[in-house]
């Protein structure tokens, strides 16, 4: 369903733009749909860059990346946008990922406002329905981020993540900031829906045994390019 | 063996807007000559805050009752001086790695300045001891860096180096592994290991904490439910909660535990894991004692 061939990320920096790191390095990767690919290293092995490489948030130097037989890799802005509704990032530290002056409400109805998909009624709808599904009760809703704990978070993130029925999802380290029993917790629901609406997933994570539950295949990366696919 | 730190009935109060919050409440425990002791909790269990509840680094508007006894001294009624030649000296605190370092000084400097203040030290000399340290943690010729030259594993054992420099006769050590991902965690606590000094380390991680401890206690809300030897507790833990929190494990299971954790302002009466729990009865309603089982101690009715 995703698949990125050939594809390679080389960051400059420094003043003359003369320091270069080859982040992705001639990587190829397929996901089928409802499959869930789990991809391990250490940091710096380049594999949050491939994440967000598929997801079109960085543009590749080399290579393409073809989803549902569309190539991404060649679209511009607004056909691209329209696309972006069907693939979707989890990132690693929810903190970060919600606006600390919006209430949960916003938050989680932000991507149907954007993409201008309903009314405010069926928004209303939609977004209890996504609450209900992660695990969140209506009052977090009024409540700010501020006021919720790590774990209740991430499970707003990831209704937000799935306001728009998207096919795809990359959940780079979504737990890495989570306690033990809440990182049980978070994967376990992330497990349930993935199964429940078929979607495609990419797990990042740096914990291989983690990774084994998770995936279907365990793909693992160094010095950015994959080391090794093992089916689980 | 004897205990060279002993905490009794411990009491942390915060005052906030929304209530009292009962951050740590009546913990004791012993930290003994040599050993590796590490107390084992989620966050909001009140782990960091009873470590530095020791150290007497809590901000003025805490409350706090019980006795920190250090080589026959009650450190919570010692003045301000007094304390100050405690700290660094005879117990060395090791922070969490992101923020602990000075920007602008170079970690040489910084290692060395515990044996300049407490030994009256030359700056030369104390240096010169800082890098027989480096050497022997594997950071040696690096003492003229600046800490952004160096990775979170390095300024790890930068902070290492800083808290043994004095020889201290115990270290605290809070959450040392946070933020590192796993290779570097090992390295960690093979560090901790080539340390021979007597350990008080406050963490998460419960594969780290494996790795290197003599015996672990479980903190939860605010107590000490499970207080075993390492080994005892990772194979055959007592507390339902201790067994919930290692099936939490991806190796064992990742099994979650039903619940939420209760919040520290409002707790339940009696048991305070009794809602989370899948074997509570009617006498969990009451606050259980920390009961002996064997060389062990466990906060749980079933052992009563």
């Amino acid at each position: 369903m995703i698949e990125g061939r050939g594809l390679r990320k080389v960051f400059k920096s420094g003043i003359f733009r003369n320091k270069a790191v080859v982040a992705v390095d001639g990587v190829n990767v397929r996901i089928d749909e409802g499959e869930a690919v789990a991809l391990v290293g250490e940091s710096g092995s380049g594999k949050s860059t491939l994440g967000r490489i598929l997801l079109m948030l960085i543009r590749p130097d080399e290579g393409k990346v073809v989803f549902e037989g569309i190539e991404l890799t060649k679209l511009k802005g607004k056909e691209l946008r329209r696309l972006r509704t069907k693939m979707q990032l989890i990132p690693q530290n929810p903190e970060d990922a919600l606006d600390p002056r919006w209430r949960l409400y916003d938050s989680v109805a932000e991507p149907l406002r954007v993409h201008g998909l309903c009314d405010k009624n069926e928004e209303e709808e939609r977004v209890l329905e996504l609450t209900k599904a992660v695990g969140l009760k209506e009052e977090h809703l009024g409540r700010y981020p501020h006021e919720l704990s790590g774990g209740e978070l991430q499970r707003a993130v990831i209704a937000r993540a799935l306001a728009l029925n998207p096919k795809f999802l990359v959940c780079d380290e979504p737990t890495s900031m989570l306690d033990l029993s809440t990182q049980a917790t978070v994967v376990r629901l992330l497990m349930k829906l993935q199964r429940r609406m078929d979607l495609a997933i990419l797990f990042i994570t740096h914990d291989v045994e983690l990774a084994q539950i998770v995936g279907d295949r365990v793909l693992s990366m160094a010095e950015g390019r994959i080391a090794n696919s093992v089916v689980c | 063996m004897s205990g060279l730190l002993e905490v009794i009935n411990l009491k942390v109060c915060f005052k906030t807007e929304s209530g009292v919050v009962k951050a740590v409440d009546g913990v004791s425990f012993e930290v003994f000559e040599g050993e590796r002791f590490v107390l084992v909790g989620e966050s909001g269990s009140g782990k960091s805050v009873l470590a530095q509840a020791i150290l007497r680094l809590l901000p003025k508007n805490a409350e706090i009752e019980g006795k920190v006894i250090f080589e026959g001294r009650n450190l919570l009624e010692l003045s301000e001086d007094e304390m100050r030649k405690i700290r660094g000296k005879e117990i060395a605190w090791i922070p969490q790695s992101q923020t602990a370092l000075n920007p602008v000084l170079t970690v040489g400097f910084q290692c060395a300045e515990p044996l300049m203040e407490h030994f009256g030290m030359k700056r030369s000399s104390a240096l010169a001891k800082i890098l027989g340290i480096f050497d022997f943690l594997g950071i040696g010729g690096r003492a003229e860096d600046y800490p952004h030259q160096f990775s979170g594993g390095m300024r790890q054992r930068v902070l290492v180096a800083m808290g043994i420099s004095a020889e201290p006769r115990l270290i605290i050590a809070d959450e040392p592994t946070k933020g590192l991902d796993a290779a570097k965690r090992g390295q960690v606590a093979e560090l901790f290991q080539r340390v021979d000094k007597t350990m008080l380390i406050i963490t998460h991680d419960l594969q780290f904490a494996e790795s290197l401890a003599d015996r672990i206690a479980v903190m939860y809300c605010g107590e000490i439910v499970e207080i075993s030897s390492a080994k005892d507790f990772f194979s055959n833990p007592l507390h339902p909660y201790s067994q919930g929190l290692l099936n939490s494990l991806p190796s064992r299971g990742l099994k979650p535990i039903p619940g939420f954790q209760p919040s520290l302002v409002n707790l339940p009466k009696g048991c305070r894991f009794r809602e989370r729990c899948w074997l509570a009865d009617d006498r969990c309603k009451e606050r259980p004692p920390l009961a002996r089982v064997g060389d062990r101690l466990v906060r749980c009715w079933m052992y009563d």
